[in-house]
Order: C-alpha cells, then sequence, then structure tokens
C-alpha cells in the first residue's frame, strides 16, 4: 500500500507539475471533487469548495460503528479549535490557538514536529486574537498567516521556519492580521486580514512563496471619491477575511470581501462603497481584477460577502455559488461574475424586499437609523456564519447551516480621531440579539439544490450550529450543533446516523481521509471565535457551554 | 518608537495610579452615561451581552462581581482563558475605565433579585 501511494503521490506530483506548466491538464470543476481521493490537501479538499470526500469505506450501514481512534490536544483552548486540517500522504496538519502548528501522524495521532511562533506582544491587543483557521500545505511547505501580520513557511517535514514577511502595521492598520490560513495560486501565495470592522484599509497581500518575497498587494476599497466619499475610504474595512480559492483551470483567484466601516452608520459613507461585500476574481500575478460582483452596496448590516466560492458545472455552464450572511444566494456565470439567479436562504429577512437578479441591486433596501432602534433580520453575523457548507456531486444537494436571529440596532456616527486598536467601528449606539418576531430563534441545517435553492430537507437546532460541514461519496453528511454534539446524516433525508458527544462544539472544518486503506474522519472540536459570544444575546444557554480544543478522529472498529 | 512606547508605559503606570481610588463618585449620572456609551461602542455590549447580561464573557449585572479596584486592574490588563478580553490599559485613560466601572456598577443596582 506504501508503494500504491508512493506511486500515486509522483503521479500526482507530476500532474500538479503539468497544471502549473498547462492549466488545461487541471481537473476540471466537476471533475476536481474526485481527484487526489485519499487526501485532503487544501481547505476545501478541492479548490471547487465541495468539502466532498470521495472515500467509500465508511457508509449509511456501517457508520454507526465509527469509533475514536486517536485523539489529540493541542493544550490551549483560547478561542478554541477553529481550523480545517491538511491531511497529505499519510501526515495531518492542522493550527491551534496562537498560531502553534502541529504534524502529527494521521493514522495514529502521534506529534511529529510542534512549531511554536515568537509573536509580537501586540497580539495581546488585537480583537480577534489567539484564533486562526488553518495552514496551507504545498510545495515541500507549510504556511500560515499570524496574528502578527506576518506570512510564515515551515519545512514540510521538519516544522522548522524557512521564512517571515512582515505585511500589516499593526499599530496604524488597526490591528489587522490573518485569521486564516493564505492560499496557494501556483507559487503565488495571497490572502487577506480582519479589519471588516475596524477603520482601516483593507488589504489582500500576495508573496511568492519560494521565498516570501512581496509580489503585489491589492487594496480592497477603490481608490474612487463617488465609491467612498470625503475621507471614508481611510476607515473603509472592507477587508477579506476568510480563505479564498484558486482555480487552475481558469488561473483566477477566487475571494470574497467583508462589509464596510463603519458597520451600521452607512451614511458616513454614501456610495457604493466597493470592493466591500463583494466577490472578487483576480488574476493571481498581478493581483488585477478580472470582474466582481458586489451584493451588497452601501452596506449597513454587517452583511460580508467572505464566505466559500462553490464551483459547480450544470448545463453545460460553469457557475460559482456564493453565500452572503444576509441570507441570499448568488449564482453567478464563474468567468464573468454574471448572474443566473439568487435565492434566499434565511427564512426571517426583512432588511431588503429582496435582490435584482437582472442588475444585483437590492429592492427597497431598510437601513439603519441615528437615534431609533430597528428590528432588522438577520443579525450581526448573518444567516449563516463563516462554517461553510459542503455539496455532493451524487446527491446534487448543498448541505449547510442556517440561524434564524435578529437584532434590533440603534445607528450612531463614530466619534473622529484615532481609535484604539482593540476596537471595532460599527457605527452603532446600542445593539441587541433577539428573536424573529413572533418566533424563537433558532438554527437548522438543510440540504439544497445549490442553484435553484429547491430545499431537500431541513433539520431544527434549538441553538445555531457552527461547525463547517463534511460529505461523502457514500451519501453520508458530518457536522455538529452548539452543544458538542457530532453527526453523520443520511444525505438524501437528514436521518441521524451517527452522534457523538464530544464535549464542547466544532467550530473547525470535519475532513476525511484514508491511510494504509482505512477511511477516517477527523473533527476538530472547542468552542471558539466571537461568534458565540455574540449569540448568547438570543440563546442564555450558550453562557454555559464549556469551552475546549481537542481534534478527534474516528474509524471504523 | 522609544516616546512612542514611553507613552505607553507612562499611561500604564497612571492606570495603576489610579486604581486604588476613583477620580469620581461611580454614582454620577453624566459619568455612567459615557460609561454606557463606551460600552456599547467597543465590544462590551457584544462580548458582555446586552446591558452586560452576559455572553461568553461574563454577566456584570449579578450581585457577585468585582469590587471596583479590581474591575479596573481586568480591564486595563485584561483576561485570557477559552474566551479573550483584550487589555484596554493602553487604548482608554484611567479616567474612561472609571466611567466603565461607574456604568458596570449601576447595572448590579438594576439587576432584578437572584431567584
Amino acid at each position: 500500500m506504501r508503494l500504491l501511494e508512493s506511486i500515486r503521490t509522483s503521479l500526482l506530483s507530476l500532474i500538479a507539475t503539468a497544471s502549473l506548466a498547462a492549466t488545461a491538464a487541471a481537473p476540471s470543476i466537476d471533475q476536481a471533487g474526485s481527484a487526489d481521493p485519499t487526501n485532503w490537501p487544501q481547505y476545501h479538499r478541492s479548490y471547487n469548495a465541495w468539502r466532498y470526500s470521495p472515500l467509500e469505506q465508511i457508509d449509511k450501514s456501517n457508520v454507526k460503528h465509527l469509533k475514536v481512534a486517536w485523539i489529540h490536544q493541542p493544550g490551549n483552548i483560547t478561542h478554541g479549535l477553529q481550523a480545517t486540517p491538511i491531511e497529505i500522504d499519510g501526515v495531518l496538519y492542522y493550527i491551534s490557538a496562537d498560531n502553534n502548528v502541529w504534524a502529527i501522524q494521521a493514522d495514529t495521532g502521534t506529534t511529529l514536529w510542534h512549531y511554536v511562533p515568537k509573536l509580537d506582544p501586540i497580539v495581546k491587543e488585537v480583537f480577534y486574537g489567539s484564533a486562526s483557521r488553518g495552514v496551507t500545505v504545498g510545495l515541500g511547505k507549510v504556511f500560515l498567516g499570524t496574528l502578527d501580520g506576518r506570512f510564515i513557511a515551515l519545512d514540510q517535514k521538519t516544522g522548522k521556519a524557512l521564512w517571515s514577511t512582515q505585511l500589516t502595521d499593526q499599530r496604524n492598520e488597526a490591528g489587522a492580521l490573518f485569521s486564516s490560513p493564505p492560499q496557494l495560486a501556483g507559487n503565488v501565495l495571497f490572502g487577506g486580514t480582519t479589519g471588516g470592522d475596524q477603520p482601516t484599509i483593507g488589504k489582500i497581500f500576495a508573496v511568492d512563496a519560494e521565498t516570501g518575497a512581496r509580489l503585489w498587494t491589492f487594496e480592497i476599497p477603490k481608490d474612487d471619491l463617488k465609491s467612498w466619499p470625503g475621507e471614508s475610504r481611510k476607515t473603509a474595512g472592507s477587508s477579506a477575511w476568510m480563505p479564498g480559492t484558486y482555480d487552475p483551470v481558469s488561473d483566477t483567484i477566487y475571494i470574497g470581501t467583508s462589509n464596510a466601516a463603519p458597520d451600521y452608520h452607512p451614511y458616513s459613507r454614501l456610495g457604493n462603497n466597493l470592493y466591500s461585500a463583494t466577490v472578487l476574481a483576480l488574476d493571481p500575478k498581478t493581483g488585477k481584477i478580472k470582474w466582481h460582483r458586489q451584493e451588497v452596496e452601501n452596506d449597513s448590516w454587517d452583511f460580508d460577502s467572505a464566505y466559500e466560492a462553490l464551483l459547480l458545472k450544470r448545463d453545460g455552464q460553469d457557475l460559482l455559488v456564493h453565500l452572503n450572511k444576509g441570507g441570499f444566494v448568488y449564482v453567478l456565470e464563474k468567468n464573468t461574475g454574471k448572474i443566473q439567479n439568487v435565492w434566499r436562504y434565511a427564512e426571517n429577512l426583512n432588511w431588503t424586499d429582496g435582490i435584482d437578479k437582472k442588475t444585483g441591486k437590492l429592492i427597497n433596501p431598510v437601513r439603519p437609523e441615528v437615534e431609533k432602534s430597528k428590528l432588522l433580520c438577520p443579525n450581526l453575523l448573518g444567516a449563516r456564519s463563516w462554517n461553510h457548507g459542503a455539496y455532493n456531486p451524487k446527491t446534487g444537494l448543498w448541505y449547510t447551516h442556517g440561524m434564524e436571529v435578529c437584532n434590533y440596532i440603534t445607528s450612531a456616527p463614530e466619534e473622529p480621531g484615532p481609535k484604539p486598536i482593540n476596537a471595532l467601528t460599527l457605527g452603532l449606539e446600542e445593539i441587541r440579539l433577539t428573536d424573529p418576531p413572533g418566533k424563537k430563534a433558532d438554527g437548522w441545517f438543510g440540504a439544497f439544490d445549490p442553484i435553484t435553492g429547491a430545499q431537500k430537507w431541513k433539520i431544527r437546532y434549538d441553538m445555531p450550529g457552527l461547525c463547517s460541514t463534511l460529505t461523502t461519496s457514500t451519501g453520508l453528511v458530518f457536522t455538529g450543533d452548539m452543544r458538542g454534539n457530532l453527526y453523520a446524516y443520511d444525505g438524501d433525508d437528514g436521518k441521524t446516523l451517527w452522534q457523538f458527544n464530544a464535549g464542547s462544539a466544532c467550530r473547525g472544518g470535519p475532513i476525511s481521509y484514508s491511510v494504509n486503506g482505512k477511511q477516517y474522519i477527523v473533527i476538530p472540536t472547542g468552542l471558539g471565535s466571537h461568534a458565540p459570544g455574540f449569540l448568547a444575546g438570543a440563546f442564555p444557554g450558550i453562557k454555559d457551554l464549556p469551552g475546549g480544543a481537542t481534534l478527534i478522529a474516528f474509524t471504523l472498529e | 518608537m522609544r516616546l512612542r512606547n514611553l507613552g505607553f508605559v507612562l499611561l500604564f503606570v497612571a492606570g495603576f495610579a489610579h486604581a486604588d481610588t476613583a477620580p469620581f463618585d461611580l454614582s454620577d449620572a453624566e459619568h455612567i452615561k459615557a460609561g454606557h456609551k463606551r460600552f456599547n461602542k467597543t465590544c462590551a455590549a457584544y462580548c458582555h451581552g446586552f446591558q452586560g447580561s452576559g455572553g461568553r464573557a461574563p454577566a456584570l449585572n449579578a450581585p457577585d462581581g468585582l469590587p471596583p479596584e479590581q474591575m479596573f486592574t481586568v480591564i486595563t490588563e485584561g483576561r485570557r482563558g477559552a474566551e479573550v478580553m483584550p487589555p484596554w490599559g493602553t487604548s482608554f485613560t484611567p479616567e474612561q475605565i472609571w466611567e466603565l466601572i461607574a456604568y458596570i456598577q449601576s447595572l448590579r443596582s438594576t439587576a432584578p433579585a437572584a431567584p
């Protein structure tokens, strides 16, 4: 088996090399989900962001026999485990609190190496402290974006640092840091920072992955006084805090951007505020825009467009499916950004009457007001948090969480002058999370046709789930709830086939891979991020849920 | 750079210099109002809940809260456990921190009695 894996690895290396030389060799978006089946080589496993494993050993008939194979504990539970691990050829790589990076044997959980970064003490002052969503592995290196604003490359075999490049000036850029792993586009390593809710100019950086030398920087707020009147661009927020994806076929980076700042006071930036709340298609070599699709013009509700770009082929057409926090899913033509459809996934929504499917414009938006409390739905976290969905090509369904929570908002201008590094510029006087009118706030997990939005099934949670989703070729769907329960659902009807109490909730990304012919399901657990705290206003029970940080591997007995 | 660092050190020291005593009456309505506004604007309303009712960070309206001097230290230095509270001692003046304490104290006096 080792020999077979070695041969396969060599073949994959050849394929990868060839694809860099001639992008036509890369698998198409409908083939990429099944390529390299035994590994989880990148954040969403494949560049089409399906979070789909082609492995078949664990199926609907035997999933009830899943047992713990091993547990790995990084030792620091601050903000839980938010990562999606990476697994390549029997080695699993992940990141825990304060940018600690681990390489462990994927079949035993034995630590191979542990990297402890020397972080600037300023990291104790920043608002988005301690957490990261993962690492990226490629070119013989493990890459991370750090809490003190650097990209770092480690030797994949030893964990020793190879290079480190400082990219942000945290003291003067509202503490801008990397909370997500930078991604590879060939030899280009790119990623954006936090800052959507802070008085800074959001940026996407690119460096040479071999050397760390800076290649380009894309300032997300457009340098245009019509878009950003007066001085508003200097405090525009508009970052890109989630990982983008790289499509090797079209040689394009897809990355979503955050809301504009100050979040709930749009009156201080009365323009369309490009390129905030936008899906960007970028040329990886130059950082120039190929196309853009702004989803929320002059955002007034904290409705980022930062989430994953799901790539699909339907009726011969290449499509990009993109979920926005505001409760709508945009279906775009992948190579142009032209709208093919917009469908609503939020049940409770009152900030707009809808999206014009021809122009993409908001229909009768309802904006927050100064000195007047208004009920707005969805809430600031959106109708879904950043926990990713998963697409299964066999069922044709997209599985995702959602939440039904509203908030009362009273808008207010920000006071002029410098802001503390740990402060947010929310542009509000008051915020209170609450139930939707006439209902109890809750969460759900559903299966949808990603193009039409047709719902196949939906199950309810008393509190929203914040775990990402994994689906497999055997029709299984893995995720978790807020209380720490992990589930395997039947992808056809949502029936629970397996359940495990992890003690603290999953906030990261479940993955699957195979080592020596044995399939594993690995799920990061440990409640983290600021989202649970925000949600406690509507779900008081969250206050009593324990934190944690435990990576749990499951396999068949 | 050195001057800036010196500034932070002085602010930090100044903070502790004010830690023992509030420079104003903590029940003063104007200071409570100023603290309320700052609380809402600096995430405290997110982390500690609406009117300090608690989130993942502790509720601030409970009768068993910290005495004012200890609150001053926690706000100045921050805390880390499963959650993160960043330090505010380099961001706010001691007077601004005392205004926050005045507001938090006011929440306790209006909190409903424990069952």
